[in-house]
């Protein structure tokens, strides 16, 4: 194999790396501020998978990609409320309402979507998906441009995602308030601050970044919809938190680990690997399952996580 | 003078009258809220309701279809009950079926002895295979402290990645099959009908065999005394010498074992054949019939039977109404919100206050 | 009239709280006077915090009126209450222990904005320590802290909010009695500063240290004096509504064989450190040893790891003879140890269990109670509603579900089981707190019969009351170790209060 072909390979698969990275950053990073403020929401993966039902239909229905974007985003933000009124303020327990919302997502979507096939005359229309933004300047930079900026311009909203939840969480007094919510929410309510309020802005901020997630997935990456197309992201979402400590950082890091298994499952049956497929396609969920056993650590798991608030 | 005032109180216990007139109004309201979505799609809801009823108990014949629907569903939501009434939260029902009916299958690939041997152990090899995946779960808690709803999440992935090796390598797999699907499971492995020209097999037999030995297991044994303590309260149960350890691990295998079992009852009483799709689904649905029967094993038989009879008569009202049939499983997840919404509801009641003016 | 010139800082009419169809507080009124301490004083469950989270915003009375200043005001949230000024301390700390000290006393402020901060409200905080000399770390982390320290933070942060009238909920329970001592010049220091305070508390002794003092009984007001007018016993009769005494008859009994030996036990926290040091004592038959201390100086790593729940580091455990080092709970109950918890709720009992179950907890597999692997619920009612009958607990039935009863209804199923079960040795840690007087007065009466028959009791408990009255021999336990160890009626509150604050004493018996 020539040394240019090894190259060319490394340099699409580490580029492909950060492209799968994007949604699942979005989902991780949206899911941080929830579980930070103490709302331990397992929906994300129906969330994301509503979404992009909703992305898509709206693009194929109006011919607009932004109008998808935006109805991806706004479906993402209508399930997690829907979560803010179950386990904020009817106090539904937190576990089972988000495999509800999970449930309902795949059974609903898997329905609208056969019944729509029918309605496009049964064949499944395809969109011309969001095209890649290079950065002037920084994508000529030999191996890392390509990598690195020349990617979608979601991919760098992800990525500043981080930081700007991090200056949130750490460097303003809102983000301290929502830090305290996971860990003692009477310390809010004692001082007269609403924490329902700030629960369901947390929420209203993850569907958010869920719904942008799930818009992603079917406007950036392919180019239709797909029955259960999440594939259990937003449940890696989930480990990915647990993995990173709930911290921006350490996420970061284990979300980019996640992406570069399923890049490299794409890349291997193209140069000839012979693994089964399927074992790669299990490897992030294998790694999640070892990822966890290494883990010694829970230190920054918010005390308060899952514990519907009382004021008793 | 007296005047009568309302005052919204909180009860005590809904008790099981109240749980059953939840159930009963989550399951209305789930139907006037899918009614309303096909209307919207301009389907003709009532006809296509009334195809689903036809479907599902027109005849003997289609209760008897119910029936065996119900089985497997009665299975996964004895399993989450069990895991959930001990409250660990494993939601691999739909791994552990898959792994049930995997390893079952594995020993008819190469055994060839009569029904009478064949069945038993076909059936022991489910719970085994379920079991083991369950008590792999409980294992990676106790040991490395992997929380139990990840690994059993991600132990549904990787079974259902290893059954497409097995069937695209066609390990499993005829070479001239084009559906991604075993062969036939030969006949001494099927489970036997109950009786001559009957629809119900054993698998059903089993079914309520399996809900009447978790009854009195989980309310009359000791071992379902301390399940239900460690449940109640793991501190109070560990300094009263329930080992937390121990009690993860027995729990999440029988939980597991009833899972698999439940993959056997369906490959091998209906199916005859394991597919990537075949079995998608019941874990979910056992996880929702299991949490509107309250977590009790009586209760899980009525609500699976229920559940049974929608997933039959949505196959008929597909043939008939042309509704596809995949609005049920998004039906029995709107039964199960409406459900948790009305038990905040139903925690509450109006009292009458008599004041003296 | 003097108060038409000036307004009570804080004036109470005629505030009632319901709960459902109880009333928690009814017909209450009251009057601060700026600049002076005003005592709620009452036994558990009279209404005292309950009265204090409806001054504060936390709760919405039914009816009746709060005046701030003679002004007339609504509290919707604890923020209206803050905005005039009412900060409260509330009994069980409000903080977040992952947090710094400034985070915690910031939080929920906007003076910066967006911004964080800290450093430049660091230096307003520092001189309001300085003014009423409290030494905090700001920086530290408030687990780091001790719960003394905690409460520091507690009051800083309510002057930071710029409390003016300040409500603290029994806030010398978690205190030795010198950092109580210090609490009270900061209070008056306060006072002259013409900021007043309500403090809650069923301390006697400390309620005379305050001005004004409000008695509450069952959710009324039966008392209100100025503290020099009265005495320790006129309160006590006004808040019980008997005169009541709590010294117990002690018969006198030569204590027996050696019981409960522990030799050299160590015993590591959750976080790993060590929380019981090196301590040996021994208990014999027919005697109550007192652990006297601050809760938190290792009583509850040495309870657990005496019942099996929290395995030694190093050291022996024996009783009679029987080595029960390394043992699980199921071989301590098996040779006899009883337990009785602190935390009844979490510790001792299934909340969703019925009183039935609850009483035969642990104890499900003996053959009382079962026959092989399946449970005998015709023995196990029998002998529910005969620990009904006997410890008299209140229940609508023996399938009540527990968490709907009463602490002392709780604490009576554990005293049923755990005296049913025990054959030696009891074990009792805090076995009275939270318990209304006449609870502890049968909870006091029952250790000493139990004493008479020869049982080996360990009792813990923060009131030395208690335990001078109990207690054969009394232990003081400071930071996992034992101070010294005294024969009850050759110590004193105050030598003891010296110890628990970690002070040497000479004369050690």
């Amino acid at each position: 194999m020539s040394e240019l072909f090894t190259q060319a390979i490394l340099v699409s698969m580490f580029s492909a790396t950060v492209r799968i990275a994007a949604p699942l950053l979005l989902v991780s990073i949206g899911e941080l501020v929830v579980q930070r403020a103490g709302i331990w929401f397992l929906g994300v993966e129906g969330s994301m998978l509503m979404a992009a039902f909703t992305a898509y239909f709206a693009s194929v229905a109006s011919s607009s990609l932004y109008i998808g974007l935006l109805a991806g985003i706004v479906m993402g933000i209508a399930v997690h409320l829907s979560m803010a009124v179950a386990a904020v303020t009817l106090k539904i327990n937190q576990f089972i309402i988000g495999l509800g919302i999970n449930l309902l997502a795949s059974g609903l979507t898997l329905f609208l979507y056969r019944e729509s096939f029918k309605m496009f005359g049964g064949e499944v229309p395809t969109i011309r998906p969001f095209e890649t933004v290079a950065l002037p300047g920084l994508s000529q930079i030999p191996i890392l441009g390509e990598i690195l900026f020349n990617q979608h311009i979601f991919t760098y909203l992800a990525f500043a995602m981080v930081g700007v939840v991090w200056a949130f969480l750490y460097r303003t007094r809102y983000g301290l308030e929502i830090r305290a919510l996971g860990e003692n929410p009477k310390a809010l309510d004692t001082k007269g601050l609403s924490v329902s309020g700030r629960q369901y802005a947390a929420l209203a901020f993850g569907g958010t970044m869920a719904g942008l997630a799930g818009a992603v997935l079917v406007l950036a990456l392919t180019d239709r919809f797909v029955p259960n197309m999440t594939n259990g992201r937003g449940w890696l979402a989930i480990v990915i938190i647990i993995a990173g400590n709930w911290k921006p950082l350490p996420i970061l890091l284990a979300v980019l680990v996640f992406a570069f298994l399923e890049a490299f499952q794409l890349q291997a049956q193209g140069i000839g690997f012979n693994i089964p497929y399927q074992l790669l396609l299990a490897l992030p969920y294998i790694g999640a399952i070892v990822a966890m056993m290494g883990l010694r650590w829970r230190s920054e798991q918010p005390e308060y996580l899952g514990v519907p608030y009382h004021r008793e | 003078m007296t005047i009568s005032d309302y005052r919204i109180e909180k009860r005590a216990d809904v008790g099981m009258i109240g749980l059953f007139a939840q159930a009963l109004v989550a399951i209305a309201l789930a139907f006037i809220a899918s009614g309303l979505l096909l209307t919207v799609l301009g389907f003709d809801s009532v006809a296509a309701f009334d195809a689903l009823r036809k479907g599902a108990f027109g005849t003997w014949r289609n209760v008897q279809g119910s029936l065996v629907h119900a089985a497997p569903l009665a299975f996964t939501g004895l399993a989450v009950a069990v895991a959930f009434r001990a409250r660990i939260w494993s939601i691999g029902q739909e791994g552990q079926l898959f792994a049930g009916a995997m390893l079952a299958y594995f020993f008819t690939t190469f055994l060839n002895l009569p029904a009478i041997i064949t069945v038993p152990l076909v059936i022991l090899a489910g719970a085994l295979g379920g079991g083991l995946i369950g008590g792999l779960s409980g294992k990676l808690k106790t040991r490395f402290n992997v929380d139990v709803i990840v690994s059993t999440v991600m132990l549904n992935y990787i079974i259902a990645y290893l059954l497409s090796y097995l069937l695209t390598s066609r390990i499993w797999m005829a070479p001239d099959e084009y559906y991604l699907q075993t062969d036939r499971i030969p006949q001494e492995a099927r489970l036997p009908n109950l009786w001559r020209g009957a629809d119900l097999h054993l698998g059903v037999a089993l079914a309520v065999l399996a809900i009447i030995v978790l009854h009195v297991l989980i309310n009359r044994t000791t071992f379902g005394f301390s399940m239900r303590a460690f449940g109640g309260n793991p501190v109070a149960a560990r300094f009263k010498g329930i080992e937390p350890r121990r009690m993860i691990v027995i729990v999440l295998t029988l939980s597991g074992a009833l899972a698999g079992l439940g993959g056997v009852v369906q490959s091998f009483g209906v199916d005859f054949r394991l597919s990537q799709t075949f079995l998608y689904g019941y874990g979910s649905a056992g996880l929702i019939v299991a949490v509107i029967a309250g977590l009790r094993p009586l209760s899980i038989g009525l609500v699976a039977f229920i559940f049974g009879a929608l997933a039959k008569g949505g196959l008929f009202m597909q043939v008939m109404a042309d509704v596809s049939s995949a609005i049920i499983s998004a039906m029995q997840a709107i039964i199960l919100m409406f459900f948790l919404v009305t038990s905040v509801l139903f925690q509450y009641r109006l009292r009458r206050v008599d004041r003296d003016v | 009239m003097q108060s038409e010139q000036h307004p009570p800082h804080l004036e109470v009419r005629k505030l009632t709280k319901m709960f459902g169809a109880l009333s928690a507080n009814s017909d209450v009124s009251f009057k601060v006077v700026r600049g002076e301490i005003l005592c709620l004083l009452g036994e558990n469950g009279a209404g005292k915090s309950t009265l204090s989270s409806c001054l504060c915003g936390f709760y919405q009375p039914d009816s009746g009126q709060i005046f701030c200043d003679g002004v007339p005001v609504l509290f919707n949230s604890p923020r209206d209450a803050i905005a005039r000024g009412i900060g409260m301390v509330h009994q069980h700390f409000v903080l977040v222990q992952s947090m710094t000290v400034i985070e915690n006393i910031v939080l929920g402020t906007h003076d910066h904005g967006w911004a964080l901060g800290l450093d430049e409200t660091a230096e307003k905080i520092r001189n309001l320590c300085i003014h009423y000399s409290i030494s905090l770390d700001l920086y530290a982390k408030v687990w780091q802290l001790s719960v003394g320290e905690q409460q520091w933070v507690e009051i800083v942060k309510v002057l930071f909010f710029g409390a003016e009238l300040l409500i603290l909920d029994e806030p010398t329970a978690v205190l030795t009695p010198r950092e109580s001592e210090k609490l009270f010049a900061i209070l008056r220091k306060m006072t002259t500063d013409h900021l007043s305070i309500i403090l809650i508390s069923h301390k006697l002794g400390e309620v005379l240290q305050s001005d004004q003092i409000v008695v509450l009984r069952k959710g009324k007001i039966v008392g209100n004096v100025r503290a020099v007018d009265v005495t320790e016993s006129d309160l006590t009769s006004m808040m019980v509504g008997r005169p009541i005494m709590l010294r117990t008859n002690r018969k006198d009994i030569t204590p027996g064989a050696p019981m409960l030996q522990v030799s050299n036990l160590t015993v590591l926290s959750d976080k790993g450190q060590s929380a019981v040091n090196d301590m040996s004592f021994t208990v014999h038959e027919h005697e109550i040893l007192g652990i006297a201390g601050v809760s938190g100086n290792g009583q509850t790593e040495l309870f657990e790891a005496l019942v099996g729940v929290r395995d030694s580091e190093a050291g022996r455990i024996q009783l009679s003879g029987v080595d029960l080092t390394h043992q699980g709970p199921m071989d301590v109950i098996a040779n006899g140890i009883g337990y009785i918890p602190d935390d009844r709720f979490r510790s001792g009992l299934v909340g969703s269990f019925s009183v039935e179950e609850n009483v035969i907890l642990g104890l499900q597999k003996r053959e009382e109670f079962a026959d092989g692997p399946i449970l005998n619920r015709r023995h196990i009612r029998d002998f529910a509603e005969d620990a009904i009958d006997r410890f008299g607990i209140v229940a609508r039935s023996v399938q009540t579900r527990t968490d709907t009863l009463s602490g002392g209804n709780a604490q009576k199923i554990i005293l049923a089981r755990e005296f049913w079960s025990a054959t030696k040795c009891i074990l009792a840690n805090q076995p009275t707190r939270g318990l209304d007087v006449g609870i502890i007065e049968y909870v006091h009466q029952i250790l000493l019969e139990k004493r008479c028959e020869g049982f080996a009791i360990v009792l813990a408990s923060e009131e030395l009351e208690d335990i001078l009255a109990l207690s054969d021999r009394i232990a003081v336990i400071f930071k996992g170790q034992i101070m010294g160890v005294f024969r009850a009626g050759e110590t004193n509150i105050d030598q003891l209060g010296l110890l628990m604050a970690g002070q040497m004493v000479e004369n050690v018996a």
